[in-house]
């Protein structure tokens, strides 16, 4: 561990790091915009099984059509916020292990963890997260909701909460890829099992409630968020969520520390 | 060199052990690794000790798999050891203390840390900002390295349009720019062509005088070994066999000096034997290895053959010093 | 080769797991729908109906899936396909046993959790009859149409950096367009009709909807007919840019 570097330190490294992903990209013409409409159009084209959902049944689970639009939003902003900054960072970082160049980035003077936390991002997907923003306004204005500040204040931390779990799951998989290269498809799994974040965490009963819940928090992520800004979230609710994500990042650290401790670089 | 009263390097019992997946061919065996999986430890660096002097310039030599990089990779931090004492300018390297970080630096032949689509200058920022270098000292040790290794037009174009010798130099730059006092060089000439590998070998020596850096350096060419590394260690099965100068080896191995020399007439063979072991006699040249201190006796009656010219004593080549060491090391160890 | 091949599925335990674990999203999808049909059917889908539709997208996925399009387009762009050339073997063939070698694994992985999720779900509605003897034949075809369409993606390698890229698109769509995230006859009617005529769903709905024995003879003929018609439109394509694609690929001497 490195310790004593400031926040100062660590914002221009991300900075750095932003840098070199726009000029890749750029370098590669892939086009900012291209990619970000693409974007937008995947998170559309996965809202299909929604749709059919509401045309069949008018509401889902209690959610009514416009809560279902503040609820995909919500989806929308996480999806793309995962997309941009942890997807991008966990790729790379298993690209490192896998052509033994990790060597490289563990060399850098920083805490190792942060480190392979930034090697990537892909900005361009941050289209997709405004793009979540728009939806749970809009859905809110045909509700004719305005959330107090203190809704906006506990969906924010049900964000915030629910990101921190996705790094935490993210750190696992890396952790988990240190073992054995194959395990990087495990990056598909966890893009796969967030899209039924688009679902009201209440579809889900039993097992995978729980699963859902505790293990890979897809309810923190987007019902929470949704439902503290239609205001009927609960105080527990909120606490029980933030332990919940806090745990999960405090064991993938440990479990990190683990396995940088068993690094055997890809031989040469 | 004067090394210094500190050393840059402490390494006492080192050893480090990997977990090693085996399984038998076959279904059956394939079958049975999916359910549980059987390892093998496998030693790669077993109790290795040596102290190395700031401003040192030091060649580890070695077969492939000898333990040569895994030692590199622990002395850099980036491999835990499984048991031993380690050292690097006064810090336990796996602990990655930042402090310790920018004082080394690892370039890997077979490893780019430039980015493939960028233009190098564009890694070298980066590396400005990772390093967390002055924008003064950046310019000015960007320009002297630059200057140097004359990559000035190079470096801005993307990488992986640039042939392997201008990214290697492009590769020293990223890694020297935070003006590091120890400099790791695992294979840095390899698969260069000879002009490339002389002006990389001339770089890394004159940095070394000028800025006092320490550099160890593994290589598979004997060449790069014997020009930059007035002292080399000859790790094999993760042990240290020899330390010392690459003619202080060459004299134990190879004790003998090669003698030869150009005559119109040799003497019969039976007084040859006399001499020294005949290497190779006949198309005008007398090749003999002699003993050490037969060598001015030998020479004498050498010369004194009819027509003698061209007479030359010499050390065996390095490659067959080796090649004999490790031959010699294999018999050992099948031996025991 | 084909122990060979299995062998190779062995060594990949882990991304094996992963896959199936991956696969196991109509099972996810099967909680959802059961438990939204709680109050009463949605379209003409029971939660009965539900269960046997997502487990046989569910086995049939894994029996029609396909990874030729990672393998080959990387031996493309790394040029490890000139060692391929070499064997005796054409490197199509090699690949599709490969793929063939691989299935009785994954059979064996994935059939179990299907049948536990048939006893703990309970009901059933899996009627026996002729359809059962055709189902064999479109999981076949719908394997084989995986094949060509990867096989297709894979060949442009030969001239773009990143086809992986486009099929992570058909992927995109495939998922929502074939029936594996939900049934297409639940679409909107207009949708439905399209989406029931792309290949998407000759490749995974079809066979499905034929399995559990949802479809008149009618609807069977059509099924064909379009699976046969989307396998010789791909496989053409296929094999005629694997020709050209090699031929591009020898002029660059690599």
């Amino acid at each position: 561990m490195s310790g004593g570097r400031s926040a100062g330190y660590y914002l221009r490294l991300v900075g750095g790091q932003l840098r070199m992903s726009v000029l890749a990209a750029l370098q590669y013409r892939l086009g900012f915009w291209t990619e970000g409409i693409l974007g937008i159009l995947w998170s559309a084209l996965g809202m299909a099984p929604l749709l059919i959902a509401v045309e069949h049944l008018d509401t889902v689970e209690g959610w009514s059509a416009w809560e279902l639009v503040v609820l995909t939003g919500c989806f929308t902003l996480v999806s793309g916020l995962f997309g941009a900054l942890i997807q991008p960072a966990l790729n790379e970082s298993m690209n490192h292990i896998r052509k033994g160049t990790l060597d490289y980035v563990l060399l850098r003077p920083a805490d190792a963890l942060v480190l392979c936390l930034v090697t990537a991002f892909a900005p361009w997907r941050l289209i997709e997260a405004l793009g979540g923003v728009g939806l749970i306004v809009a859905g809110l204005v045909k509700l004719g909701r305005v959330p107090s500040g203190l809704d906006m204040l506990a969906a924010l931390g049900m964000g915030f909460a629910g990101l921190l779990a996705l790094y935490a799951v993210g750190v696992l998989i890396l952790c988990a890829s240190f073992r054995a290269v194959q395990l990087q498809n495990l990056t598909f799994l966890m893009e796969a099992l967030l899209d039924f974040a688009r679902w009201p965490a209440q579809v889900f009963r039993g097992f995978l409630r729980m699963v859902f819940t505790f293990v890979i928090p897809l309810a923190v992520m987007t019902t929470y968020p949704s439902e503290a800004l239609l205001g009927r979230l609960a105080g527990g609710t909120v606490l029980s969520a933030i332990t919940t994500s806090v745990a999960l990042m405090v064991i993938a650290r440990l479990l990190w520390t683990r396995s940088l401790r068993g690094y055997s670089s890809a031989s040469s | 060199m004067v090394p210094s009263a500190s050393p840059a390097v402490e390494v006492r019992g080192l050893c480090k052990q990997f977990r090693v997946a085996r399984r038998e061919a076959g279904l059956g065996a394939a079958l049975r690794a999916l359910v549980r999986r059987e390892y093998t430890q496998v030693d790669a660096v077993k109790q290795l000790s040596f102290v190395l002097g700031a401003g040192e310039r030091v060649g580890f030599l070695g077969p492939n798999g000898a333990g040569k990089t895994t030692t590199l990779k622990m002395l850099s931090g980036l491999l835990y050891p499984s048991s031993g004492e380690l050292r690097v300018m006064g810090h336990v390297p796996a602990e990655r203390r930042s402090e310790f970080l920018r004082t080394i630096s690892l370039v890997m032949g077979q490893k780019r840390q430039l980015s493939w689509d960028l233009p190098a200058v564009d890694t070298f920022e980066f590396n400005r900002v990772v390093f967390d270098i002055d924008a003064g000292d950046y310019r000015r040790r960007l320009d002297e390295l630059v200057s140097l290794l004359a990559v000035g037009e190079v470096m801005r174009r993307p990488v992986r349009q640039l042939s392997l010798g201008e990214r290697m130099k492009c590769e020293l730059v990223a890694a020297l720019l935070h003006a590091p006092q120890i400099l790791f060089l695992d294979e840095p000439t390899i698969g260069m062509d000879v002009a490339m590998q002389l002006s990389i070998r001339e770089f890394v020596r004159r940095y070394n005088v000028e800025h006092g850096a320490t550099v160890i350096l593994t290589s598979h060419y004997m060449e790069d070994v014997a020009a930059l590394c007035p002292r080399i260690l000859v790790i094999d099965g993760g042990q240290l066999r020899f330390d010392g100068s690459i003619e202080a080896l060459t004299r134990r191995i190879r004790p003998l000096r090669r003698t030869s020399v150009g005559a119109d007439e040799y003497p019969p063979a039976e007084q040859l034997a006399e001499l020294g072991h005949v290497v190779e006699r006949g198309a005008g040249r007398l090749v003999l290895d002699v003993e050490p201190e037969r060598v001015p006796a030998v020479v004498q009656v050498l010369l004194a053959l009819p027509g003698a010219r061209e007479l030359v004593v010499q050390d065996a080549p390095l490659e067959e010093v080796m090649r004999e060491l490790f031959r010699r090391e294999a018999g050992a160890e099948r031996g025991a | 080769m084909w122990r060979l091949g299995i062998a190779e599925a062995m060594a990949y335990r882990a991304a094996l797991l992963i896959w199936i674990l991956t696969t196991t999203f109509p099972l996810v999808s099967l909680a959802l729908w059961h438990s939204l049909a709680a109050a009463g059917p949605i379209g003409d889908y029971g939660r009965a109906d539900f269960i046997a539709y997502f487990v046989a997208a569910f086995l049939i996925r894994q029996m029609t899936a396909s990874w030729v399009v990672w393998d080959l387009a990387s031996q493309i762009g790394s040029g490890d396909l000139s060692v391929l050339l070499m064997r005796p073997v054409h490197p199509l063939l090699h690949h599709l046993m490969s793929n063939l070698a691989a299935l009785p694994v994954r059979l064996l992985l994935a059939a179990p959790l299907g049948v536990i999720v048939l006893i703990f779900a309970g009901e059933l509605a899996l009627e026996p009859g002729l359809h059962l003897l055709l189902a064999p034949v479109a999981v076949v075809l719908a394997w084989l149409l995986n094949l060509s369409v990867q096989i297709c993606v894979a060949c442009l390698a030969f001239w773009l950096t990143s086809s992986t890229y486009l099929f992570e698109l058909w992927l995109g769509l495939y998922m929502v367009l074939s029936g594996y995230a939900v049934p297409t006859s639940l679409f909107p009617a207009g949708l439905a009709a399209i989406v029931r005529y792309l290949p998407f769903h000759a490749a995974l709905g079809f066979p499905v909807e034929l399995t559990i024995g949802r479809l008149s003879g009618p609807e069977l003929a059509t099924g064909f007919a379009l699976q046969l018609l989307w396998l010789a439109v791909f496989g053409a394509l296929a094999l005629w840019l694997w020709r050209r694609g090699l031929r591009a690929y020898g002029a660059v001497g690599a």
